[in-house]
């Protein structure tokens, strides 16, 4: 096989390989010289024959064709831009540059204090954002009909600076309708049907009587299969554990472990399970005070629901809306600076250093059916008093929630007013100025949406009259005004999202 | 929560044994060439970062009638350095002997520890395997007592096998019985470059493993890579 030195050959011309930068036993990849935006990788073909070479030129060629005219996907990875030419099988692709594996975010180093490098090297916000951007990447791919098949830490870069995730080793994607003669992925993230398919094959193939057509039946790959394998590396990306290797397993033999990596123990936080784990993440996750109870809930539906049937796991979508909804709830211990997911008018101790977190500035949003009964409900809510005095005439509904700290604006975003399009199209900016005299400041930062928005004054809520245009940034405080931010005409009437600031 | 009293599990141990022969045959540059490409082997080793599995290496040498531990199982030391002289004869059959102990043993291969990887390195024939003669058929030399018992040990009939037979006098057939896999052969060594590419070949198939998310699953990287067509033989 070619090495450091050696020459391809890409669109007739030849290009020299240049260090080489990673690969397995599949193949390796090399940097390219005088071009540092692009590697090659060379497949190892030394096992194939011809046909098998052929049909892995045929399969990247569609790659090339099916990624390369995604203007979407085209973004998200490093996918075959163009093949090698000649004896050579692999393809040239752009270098994930700034880049760190998401392998080092789930790999606690030896030596390091573990609490420590959790909290300082990679915050538990990124560990969010991470999370949200790889089911949100997961389900672009999954809508344009093509399946990852191979997700493992390993094949997923995260930005130094932003947490923009490139997946890197694309050539064992798929289209959602094939049917596959091998089963690929990395054990340890595969879900365990396609452990099932992998046996079935195999015994298939030493009994001469492989049927293909078989293979989807016993399990094979799927969009759900997918996100079981994304589970996994999120679960770890928050813990640090593999949700299925327990306190026993870590004692146990490593004979035990594999069977554990591939999913044949319980998951680690089943309520009737054998397989605790005694580990400070596992147990916060418990918690919830480093993820929030949906969150929570969607990865027991993955783990025990949906561990023997994909079709009860979540979907991809459910994932990234409830890792948005957790960075909302974010809020900083003021003690040691640890980031908790905070919990309104509950006992709220940093999982750190445990102090009192204190009562923190709560913006929640509603969205109000019927204007006529806007003071009610403004009285209503600033009053605790039972939201089921207003009976059938009248209801509101609580759409989201964030929590707001000084020093870090806060964009509200399509999906905090429930719409279902562009839902991280930014659309309110709005920041805690003082936290004690609870002072923020608003401002309309996307007027195409929605032209204005006004201030309403808490202690005459029925009075309609606008303070402000807020398209302009505005400061006051929110003990006097809540915001009326939207106003919709709906065929029962007027829908009304308020926001309300409070300390809670 | 207290959180600071975490005591983190070590990593699982990836154990390593290597047989080396360091009978008289050996002597010159067949030795000093082992030693240069050792001290590399154990260069890289120290290098991997965040190793799931934790190399642990044990040497054994054969020459003399005795077999000498250079090495107990453990972990690469920076003190490590390894120097064979080589003289007398092979005995084969008691590094055999040696090495399944060893690995029977759970205070020596601790029950956490990944299956085992077992290196043989020899330039002739073992002196201590009574009635051996090169016209002696391969079942003959499956009943060879030392080896058969290393290879129905409970433990050490799991562990991965890798062999080198150094210059045109070994019997591959004994080595082919060592590593007792189809899938993996028998590394022929014509000249000191090959004893170099087979340390290369035994670190990379070690490396790869020890940072694999499962390093129970063995890993024996592609020969053809390395070797040319002569030095393999399956």
């Amino acid at each position: 096989m070619k090495n450091t030195g050696d020459k391809v050959l890409i669109n007739g011309h030849e290009y020299e390989l240049s260090e080489k930068i990673g690969g397995g036993l599949e193949g390796s990849v090399f940097a390219v010289n005088n071009m540092p935006n692009f590697v090659v990788k060379l497949i190892n073909t030394a096992k194939l024959g011809s046909s098998a070479k052929r049909e892995l030129r045929e399969h990247l060629q569609w790659l090339k064709n099916a990624v390369g005219a995604n203007e979407v996907l085209k973004g998200k990875m490093a996918y075959p831009m163009a093949l090698l030419e000649g004896d050579d099988v692999g393809y040239i692709m752009y270098r994930a540059n700034n880049c760190d594996s998401l392998k080092k975010y789930i790999t606690f180093p030896m030596g390091e204090e573990f609490v420590d490098w959790y909290k300082d090297n990679y915050k538990l916000k990124k560990r969010l954002q991470i999370a949200s951007n790889l089911f949100n990447s997961l389900e672009q791919i999954h809508i344009s009909g093509l399946l990852f098949t191979d997700l493992s830490p390993n094949n997923v870069m995260v930005g130094k600076r932003e947490n923009s995730l490139v997946f890197i080793d694309t050539d064992n994607m798929r289209r959602k309708r094939d049917n596959y003669l091998s089963v690929v992925g990395t054990q340890g993230y595969m879900a365990p049907e396609i452990y099932l398919g992998l046996a079935d094959v195999n015994s298939k193939l030493a009994n001469g009587e492989f049927d293909k057509n078989l293979l989807p039946q016993s399990g094979a790959l799927s969009a759900e299969s997918d996100v079981f394998s994304a589970a996994i590396i999120v679960f770890q990306l928050l813990t640090l554990q593999h949700p299925f290797v327990g306190d026993a397993v870590e004692d146990g033999t490593a004979e035990e472990e594999s069977a554990a990596l591939q999913c044949k123990t319980d998951y680690v936080l089943h309520k009737n399970g054998s397989n605790a784990s005694s580990t400070p993440f596992v147990k916060l996750f418990d918690e919830c005070k480093i993820v929030t109870p949906k969150i929570k809930d969607l990865f027991y539906r993955t783990f025990v629901d949906g561990k023997n049937n994909p079709y009860l796991r979540p979907t991809a979508i459910e994932f990234v809306e409830a890792f948005d909804e957790a960075q909302d709830m974010l809020a900083t211990c003021k003690n040691c600076g640890a980031e908790l997911v905070y919990s309104p008018q509950s006992d709220n101790h940093c999982w750190d250093c445990d102090a009192e977190t204190g009562n923190r500035v709560v913006l929640e949003i509603f969205n109000g059916y019927n204007e006529a009964d806007r003071n009610k409900l403004i009285s209503n809510i600033l009053n605790c008093e039972p939201l089921s005095e207003f009976g059938e005439r009248y209801r509101f509904i609580p759409i989201s929630t964030a929590i707001l700290e000084e020093d870090k604006p806060k964009y509200l975003k399509l999906r905090h007013f429930e719409r279902t399009a562009k839902r991280s199209t930014p659309f309110v900016k709005i920041q805690l100025m003082d936290e004690i005299s609870g002072t923020v400041r608003v401002q309309i930062v996307d007027k195409s949406i929605i032209p204005s928005c006004n201030l309403i004054d808490r202690k005459s809520p029925g009075t309609k009259f606008p303070i402000d245009d807020l398209t302009k940034a505005k400061e006051f405080s929110f003990d006097k005004f809540a915001i009326l931010l939207d106003v919709v005409q709906s065929r029962v009437g007027k829908i009304e999202t308020i926001g309300m600031l409070s300390r809670k | 929560m207290d959180l600071g009293n975490y005591m983190r599990k070590e990593g699982r141990s990836l154990p390593v044994f290597l047989l080396v022969d360091v009978s008289g045959s050996m002597r010159g540059e067949k030795i000093e060439t082992v030693n240069v490409a050792l001290k590399e082997m154990l260069n890289t080793f120290k290098k991997i970062e965040n190793p799931k599995g934790v190399i642990e290496l044990c040497i054994i040498a054969f020459g003399d009638e005795q077999t000498q531990i250079i090495k107990q199982l453990s972990k690469i030391m920076d003190a490590d350095q390894f120097d064979f002289k080589a003289s007398g004869s092979t005995p084969m059959g008691k590094a055999f002997q040696t090495v399944g102990e060893m690995i029977e043993n759970y205070e020596v291969v601790s029950r956490r520890a990944y299956t085992p990887t077992i290196v043989l390195i020899s330039d002739g024939n073992p002196t201590d395997f009574n009635g051996y003669n090169a016209n002696m058929t391969d079942e003959d030399i499956y009943e060879w007592p030392e080896l058969k018992q290393l290879q129905n040990g409970v433990r050490s009939s799991k562990a991965t096998r890798l062999a080198m037979g150094i210059g045109g006098d070994v019997d591959m057939r004994i080595l082919k019985a060592f590593i007792n896999n189809d899938t993996i052969p028998v590394i022929k060594a014509r000249d000191n470059d090959t004893i170099a590419k087979f340390f290369k070949w035994v670190t990379m198939s070690i490396s790869v493993r020890s940072v694999s998310v499962n390093p129970d699953i063995p890993v024996v990287a592609e020969a053809d890579d390395i070797f040319v067509k002569e030095e393999i033989e399956f």
